[in-house]
């Protein structure tokens, strides 16, 4: 189970999406939450916070740095390949999921999304990893 | 429990014959008895070469009834030669209310972005829309009331063009504040990209929808938003396919401009 005592890392170009994702993770108890803009904002975050993250919510079309180039920054990095990462994207292309999920992804969400679907990707990410690490 | 109407119309496709005159059109307001009028009515033209003058009246006639019944009336597959039966009979306004090609900017064309639009504003915001007659919009013409709009270029192997979604502040604002849980009073630069991020997700359902049909490679790209009072937003090149929606939070509007990628308009 996701320990409540780490942030969750939002990254998305989109005010609106970090503020909803953030409101919905809150109303289920995830308190600590980092907002980035991009993959390179998030990267720098992560770098200087990496015991502190517990999960990335991230975007995949943001410029500077996308989403898959951060992933691959992610799962190539010994201190960061472990964190639980989660695509939030409005691709609903079977190509691109199965790219993400390729690269490393733990799960995918496709916007538009409910709160419900986000609550239900995250129990699933974790159950998946617990599955994986037993 | 919600009480909201549901607003999405079922398709109901009519064949038209390949010559439509006195005989075939009786056969036609047969059908049309069994077909519940409050739903997008497609006349399907892809058969038909020739029609008589009694037609043109039947079709100002039905779009009259399908609108009265909250419906919208809509044609695919009409070949050039028909169009200008239209045109030549002097009754060519009928068909601003009528899509009225048969390549790309067609009802199977932007029904993905109906359908997209629909399912996003109701998913994000609980917001029911319910399309209205789309109308065809010349180069360089304007559409009133747009207060702030957000605008994807769209890129393909062998078309490009753009599409935007156009809001009045009145409905911008309900439509946030529907996605934010709390009533938004002005467009601040706290809810201004909501703009582009609905219409990056109408675009990213539709986009793979149509890629998957029809293997068009329609390509991932960044909105931007246009914002000010009383906006016009003109396309230069041809004419644009203008998708208006009622919703509960108000009116809004979808332009879809589409030319080849050699520069003609399709």
């Amino acid at each position: 189970m996701f320990d409540t005592k780490k942030s969750v890392l939002i990254i998305d170009d989109m005010m609106m999406i970090r503020k909803i994702v953030k409101k919905s993770l809150v109303e289920l108890d995830y308190k600590n939450v980092i907002e980035a803009s991009n993959g390179q904002e998030a990267w720098e975050i992560l770098e200087a916070n990496v015991d502190r993250i517990g999960l990335i919510v991230s975007d995949w079309n943001m410029p500077v740095m996308t989403g898959i180039d951060f992933l691959r920054k992610v799962r190539t990095t010994e201190t960061t390949k472990n964190v639980p990462f989660i695509f939030l994207t409005a691709e609903a292309d079977m190509a691109q999921v199965k790219l993400g999920l390729e690269v490393g992804a733990d799960n995918y969400i496709l916007k538009p999304f409910s709160p419900n679907d986000l609550m239900k990707k995250i129990e699933q990410t974790y159950n998946k990893i617990k599955a994986r690490t037993a | 429990m919600s009480t909201a109407k549901n607003f999405s119309l079922k398709r109901i496709v009519i064949d038209l014959p390949n010559v439509i005159n006195d005989e075939t059109m009786n056969q036609f307001q047969s059908e049309l008895q069994s077909v519940q009028l409050g739903n997008q009515i497609v006349l399907n033209f892809s058969q038909t070469k020739k029609v008589e003058k009694s037609f043109f009246l039947s079709v100002y006639n039905l779009r009259k009834q399908i609108e009265q019944n909250g419906g919208v009336l809509v044609s695919e597959h009409m070949s050039l030669a028909v169009k200008n039966l239209f045109i030549d009979a002097g009754v060519i306004g009928f068909l601003n209310h009528v899509i009225a090609d048969d390549k790309l900017l067609d009802v199977k064309f932007v029904q993905p972005f109906i359908d997209s639009t629909i399912n996003v504003l109701k998913v994000q915001a609980n917001v029911d829309a319910r399309m209205q007659s789309p109308v065809l919009k010349k180069a360089n013409e304007e559409f009133p009331g747009i207060d702030i709009a957000g605008v994807i270029s769209i890129v393909s192997d062998s078309f490009v063009g753009t599409i935007a979604i156009c809001f009045s502040e009145a409905t911008f604002l309900k439509i946030c504040s529907q996605i934010f849980g709390e009533e938004q009073k002005e467009i601040t630069s706290e809810i201004v990209d909501s703009a582009g991020e609905i219409l990056n997700m109408i675009f990213g359902g539709a986009k793979a929808e149509l890629n998957k049909t029809k293997k068009y490679g329609i390509q991932t790209a960044l909105p931007t938003i246009v914002r000010g009072k009383s906006l016009g937003l003109s396309q230069s090149v041809g004419p644009t396919m203008v998708l208006p929606f009622e919703t509960s939070a108000g009116p809004l509007h979808i332009e879809i401009e589409i030319v080849s990628k050699g520069g003609k308009n399709v």
